[in-house]
């Protein structure tokens, strides 16, 4: 019942959220100085067609009636029309989210891996745990868009491993259900495709990854420091497991807590820094999007894609909640 | 909060001052290996990011003064040439000398981060203390309209309000600004809240104090050491959301060489294999960035707390509203 309870009160929190971002763009939008009646119908029209235009797109209406439009077109998913690209902005957001999607969760998996080889060989004092620790560190003091770009010329240009730009070699390879072209490539049989989508994920997503793990990490090395030296752990020694099952099935799991809710905290980053290493390593996702609709003003479009991702953010703190819930029932009383 | 522990572990013992918790095995060491680093590394390492903060603001003020050079003078007969004697950091594609240029777009970057961060301490400051002494209604919907800008990432936020308001020297600031006053509100209100709850305090308050005592000997020194270093640890960020900004194309115009200007040029110059173009402004903004967080190392702790823990125990403990007097 208290879970019950605790699992409410975060989704009503959700919900106030939303309305706060809506509210936000909302006002945004009133003061930007973007003129939509100049954008859909150019700046020849004459006066009286735009006089039309604002009365037939609702422009004349008392502002919180046209708040009130705009957040019921979001909860029927209307975004707006685009004013560069004359689609639904949904539509368009739905063709561009995968990629931004895929590169985000690559770069998740590539955070926790490097967050948990931090936080281990830190508090286990293995060899070179200074070394990862050092690059973290260095890594972390650096904008995401310089990491890619020293990425780049590493990798692309002298080494010559990795590919600079783009999601596959082949331009559209594999059209598979997901729209992770990685998962699609498999879901289809082709192995050779999945590899040179994953080369080409591999330095965008460790660019976008190192900040988040060194946040990642510290948090759980913290965890894993207090959790060694309980009493639970020294009886699970005492009765002999080994200190990897020890760590496996004792303290990781009491660790991971912390680590969890900041891993819902960067995941909101990443999306954020996506837009810019997208711009980078031309990226076919919503940053590219966004970096097109920028300079023509296009305000749906850029509104919807904020709203979104601001969305995918609250919504991940809130799993993040719930998970930490399920994880330590002593959180949600 | 503290205190209750502390007083529980000494009921056997009835010594005048409550012995300090047996500290446990984790503590101990961690104990160990921070007195081990303010020993050793911190000091050194400390003063280390002091002499290089100084030196790099030192290049970004007197270059700019001391070389006269016309900074928009192009001279494509020197365009691209490596660094040498008489140009440290090479010319970029157009014959530009880049340790000059480098040095002004430190400068401009500089300033916009220290304004920007400035705006958004002051802002803070002046909500936090505003939720905290009018609590209420007016504290719930403050803390509200904090937990709404944070709940969007304030990188994408600002790249929203970048694009609405267009870039300038000015945009930079505002985007810094309205993203980052947040967290010195939540710290300003917490503190003020704490303080409202300490004894001393309502001491004073019953000793007549008048509010503008209260503030400068209760209030201010509590609030400044913990302002400072929010301020200090803002403005490395800042200069980080001002290369970010305007490499995106919403910051600051071409023509204004801030670091992030020109490392969108630098990255441009990399086709042509002039890497000292990008080379010169990312290691000056990945040198300022660690020199300015590592001035700020252990300042945290030591910085104005007076030594209280649990700001938010604290906080929620002081809402009685007495320190409203």
């Amino acid at each position: 019942m208290a879970r019950l309870r605790f699992i409410a009160g975060r989704l009503a929190a959700l919900a106030v959220l939303l309305l706060v971002l809506s509210l936000v763009l909302f006002v945004l939008q009133e003061v930007s100085d973007a003129d939509p009646v100049a954008s859909t119908l150019g700046a020849n029209a004459s006066q009286e067609a735009r006089e039309a235009a604002r009365e037939r797109m609702g422009l004349n209406d008392p502002a919180p009636e046209r708040y009130l439009d705009y957040v019921g077109g979001l909860v029927t998913g209307d975004l707006g029309t685009s004013f560069r690209t004359r689609h639904p902005v949904a539509d368009d957001i739905g063709t561009y989210l995968p990629a931004t999607l895929e590169l985000v969760l690559g770069a998740l998996l590539v955070a926790l891996v490097l967050a948990v080889a931090f936080a281990v060989s830190s508090v286990l004092r293995w060899r070179g745990a200074g070394l990862v620790r050092g690059l973290l560190f260095l890594g972390s003091t650096t904008p995401t868009f310089l990491l890619g770009i020293l990425g780049l010329m590493l990798f692309y240009r002298d080494l010559g491993w990795l590919p600079a730009s783009g999601r596959l070699s082949d331009r559209g390879a594999v059209d598979g259900p997901t729209g992770l072209v990685v998962l699609d490539a498999l879901l289809a049989g082709q192995p050779a495709v999945a590899v040179d989508a994953l080369q080409h994920l591999l330095l965008p997503a460790l660019a976008l990854a190192v900040g988040p793990a060194l946040s990642i990490g510290r948090v759980l090395r913290s965890g894993l420091v207090t959790t060694l030296d309980a009493d639970f752990v020294r009886t699970a020694r005492a009765k002999g497991l080994t200190e990897r099952r020890v760590l496996a099935r004792h303290v990781m799991r009491n660790s991971v807590n912390g680590a969890l809710s900041m891993t819902g905290l960067q995941l909101g980053f990443m999306f954020a820094g996506a837009l810019v290493i997208e711009s980078v390593f031309s990226w076919p996702g919503l940053g590219s999007y966004l970096g097109a609709s920028i300079p023509v003003s296009d305000f749906p479009a850029i509104a919807g894609v904020t709203f979104v991702l601001g969305a995918i953010y609250i919504a991940s703190n809130t799993v993040a909640d719930v998970l930490q819930g399920a994880a330590d029932p002593r959180i949600a009383l | 909060m503290r205190s209750e522990t502390t007083t529980r572990t000494t009921d056997r013992t009835p010594a005048p001052t409550p012995a300090p918790r047996r500290p446990t095995r984790a503590s101990r060491r961690r104990l160990r290996a921070g007195q081990a680093g303010r020993q050793a590394g911190r000091p050194a390492g400390r003063w280390a990011a002091v002499a290089g903060t100084l030196l790099l603001v030192g290049y970004a003020v007197l270059v700019p003064l001391l070389v006269p050079v016309d900074l928009d003078h192009v001279d494509y007969g020197i365009g691209a040439t490596a660094p040498s004697w008489s140009h440290p950091f090479g010319t970029d594609l157009a014959g530009r000398d880049l340790f000059v240029r480098s040095a002004v777009g430190l400068r401009i970057s500089l300033l916009a981060a220290l304004a920007g961060a400035l705006g958004a301490v002051v802002v803070g400051t002046l909500t936090g203390a505003a939720c905290a002494l009018l609590g209420g209604r007016a504290d719930r919907w403050g803390m509200r309209v904090v937990d709404g800008v944070n709940a969007v990432p304030h990188l994408l936020l600002g790249i929203v309000v970048a694009s609405v308001l267009r870039g300038s020297f000015v945009t930079i600031v505002l985007v810094v600004a309205v993203t980052h006053w947040t967290q010195t509100a939540r710290l300003v209100r917490a503190e003020l809240l704490a303080l409202g709850a300490q004894d001393f305090y309502r001491a004073a308050i019953a000793l007549g104090f008048t509010r503008r005592q209260l503030l400068r000997h209760h209030a201010a020194p509590r609030l400044a050491g913990q302002l400072a270093v929010a301020f200090g640890l803002l403005v490395p960020h800042a200069v980080w959301h001002e290369s970010t900004l305007t490499f995106l194309g919403l910051g600051l115009p071409p023509h204004r060489p801030s670091l992030g200007v020109l490392l969108d040029l630098g990255q441009q110059a990399l086709l042509s294999g002039a890497w000292w173009t990008l080379a010169a402004p990312a290691g000056l903004l990945v040198a300022i960035t660690v020199c300015l967080a590592g001035c700020l190392v252990g300042a945290g702790a030591g910085g104005g707390t007076g030594g209280d823990g649990g700001h938010h125990g604290g906080g929620r403990a002081g809402r009685t509203g007495e320190h409203r007097a």
